[in-house]
């Protein structure tokens, strides 16, 4: 049996471990060690410092139709895909992507890839840890239900409902802000498509998500409609940077100013929110 | 490469709402322990009794529950089953149905290794006394087993309780969900995870300390022997 001395010293050793792991920050992949010297003036920096020169590394979740996804070849696809790509000819740089959980996605923001571009809301919660672009896309929280559902009118129906929202986005942070809602009520899924399914199944009276979202599995999906096409919140999509990287905002600010002048913006949004239908 | 400030002040941020998820966790853990010891000695006993329908029947339930991943299970049950019999589970049924059904598998094969390591003899001569098939069973064998059996019993719980995490995929707020959900909100995944370790670690080492007292208990009368 261990005695008390014992089971202390192991506690310190495992201390010790977090303790030297907590140095080195980046919890999800691994970084080359040679990288260090390359970010530490980022800020005061002259030119942009990216993770790999002359590559822009992107993250985003692909399971957020149709702003990142898998087409039936399992190729990464999407608005934001397109969108950082055209971003990434602009500014000279090869866009590499990650598929990453959306939960812990920021966790790598600089040390795993530069930019967070998965249908990101430009919150002030968020604002307190990274930094953002100018916003790329109006994306309101609307109500989705199953078809020919009628308990649910507004967003003034949502107490007491049990209602189904993706981990980590402003659909559960929306949820948790609204005073009425009781904890237990949000039904919190890994993605937006196991809340659909669970939705379908019923599990879940109203799964709150971005309009894009709604509208995408709307189309595809003929068990379920739109409470109303009207966000009952304001938001806009940016892109995800690490905080303080002043460098990188400016140039993506630059970049899609040019994107949305050229015509380029709005082929994309013809070419993912009117022509795309989703898959059969 | 941007070293990220670990914010240890969240680590007790998070903890009373790492804790409500704790109660779920180990209410889950508790109740698939308790399934698992029930139809794992029904199971075990028909797999060394070999009676044949039952025999391949239990055969069948171990190789394909232990066979498959239980995320895999536990994904069919709540989300693919509803869709062919049109009947939902609630999230912690489906969790502990799968629960119940991994632990029970594992859990017979430890009983029937702990009955079958017993010498044959023990079980002759309770016979030759006249005691019936399941009474040798009872009073003869199953408690010298039931010795040889505590330490793999008490691994079998430890990764029971911290394969309870499988549930947050189902919308259950037990303590990894409620770990991955304050994560998101703020962007701090280390001080939040250490804290759901260290909360795993203090539910475990006092596990394994009360399956070493048990076993040393019941060792006490071996020292006449």
């Amino acid at each position: 049996m261990l005695k008390t001395k014992n089971c202390l010293a192991l506690g310190l050793v495992l201390l010790l471990v977090l303790g030297i792991l907590a140095g080195c920050g980046g919890p999800s992949e691994p970084v080359d060690l040679d990288e260090e010297e390359n970010g530490v003036e980022e800020n005061g920096g002259e030119e942009l410092v990216l993770l790999e020169e002359g590559v822009l590394k992107a993250a985003f979740n692909a399971d957020f139709p149709p702003f990142e996804m898998r087409d039936e070849n399992d190729v990464l696809c999407g608005f934001d895909y397109d969108l950082m790509n055209e971003l990434g000819k602009i500014m000279g740089y090869e866009v590499h992507f990650d598929d990453v959980p959306f939960d812990g996605i920021f966790a790598g923001l600089g040390t795993a890839y530069d930019v967070v571009i998965s249908g990101v809301t430009i919150n002030d919660e968020r604002l307190l840890t990274m930094d953002f672009s100018d916003p790329y896309f109006d994306a309101g929280q609307v109500i989705v239900v199953r078809k020919g559902y009628d308990g649910i009118a507004g967003e003034e129906d949502l107490p007491g409902k049990k209602l189904g929202v993706q981990i980590g986005t402003t659909g559960q942070d929306v949820l948790t802000d609204m005073e009425e809602i009781a904890d237990d009520d949000i039904l919190v899924y890994d993605n937006y498509p196991l809340a659909f399914i669970d939705l379908v199944n019923g599990g879940s009276d109203a799964v709150v998500c971005d309009v894009p979202v709604a509208k995408t599995e709307a189309k595809r999906n003929d068990k379920v409609e739109l409470v109303s096409e009207e966000p009952f919140t304001v938001e806009f999509y940016g892109i995800a940077v690490a905080k303080g990287n002043s460098k990188m905002v400016e140039e993506l600010n630059a970049a899609l100013a040019q994107v949305k002048e050229s015509g380029v913006y709005d082929e994309l949004l013809v070419k993912w929110f009117v022509e795309y239908e989703g898959e059969e | 490469m941007v070293l990220q400030v670990i914010k240890w002040s969240y680590a007790i941020k998070v903890l009373p709402n790492l804790l409500r998820g704790t109660v779920i966790t180990i209410k889950l853990a508790l109740l698939g322990v308790i399934a698992g010891i029930i139809i794992g000695t029904i199971v075990g006993l028909i797999r060394v009794n070999r009676t044949k329908i039952l025999y391949q029947l239990a055969t069948v339930y171990v190789e394909v529950i232990r066979g498959t991943p239980m995320l895999v299970q536990l994904v069919l049950f709540f989300y693919g089953l509803p869709q062919i019999i049109g009947y939902r589970m609630e999230p912690f049924t489906a969790a502990f149905i799968t629960f119940g059904l991994n632990s029970g598998a594992y859990t017979s094969e430890i009983v029937r290794g702990g009955i079958q390591s017993i010498d044959r003899g023990q079980m002759e001569a309770a016979r030759s006394l006249g005691m019936s098939y399941f009474q040798a069973m009872w009073y003869i064998v199953l408690p010298q087993a039931f010795r040889r059996i505590l330490p793999p019993l008490g691994n079998e719980f430890i990764i029971l309780l911290k394969d309870t995490a499988l549930a947050s995929t189902v919308t259950l707020q037990e303590m990894m969900r409620v770990g991955q959900i304050q994560m998101a909100r703020t962007g701090q995944p280390f001080p939040v995870y250490v804290m759901a370790a260290l909360i795993y670690l203090v539910m475990t080492l006092p596990l394994s300390q009360g399956v070493r007292w048990l076993e040393r208990r019941m060792g006490a009368g071996d020292q006449g022997l």
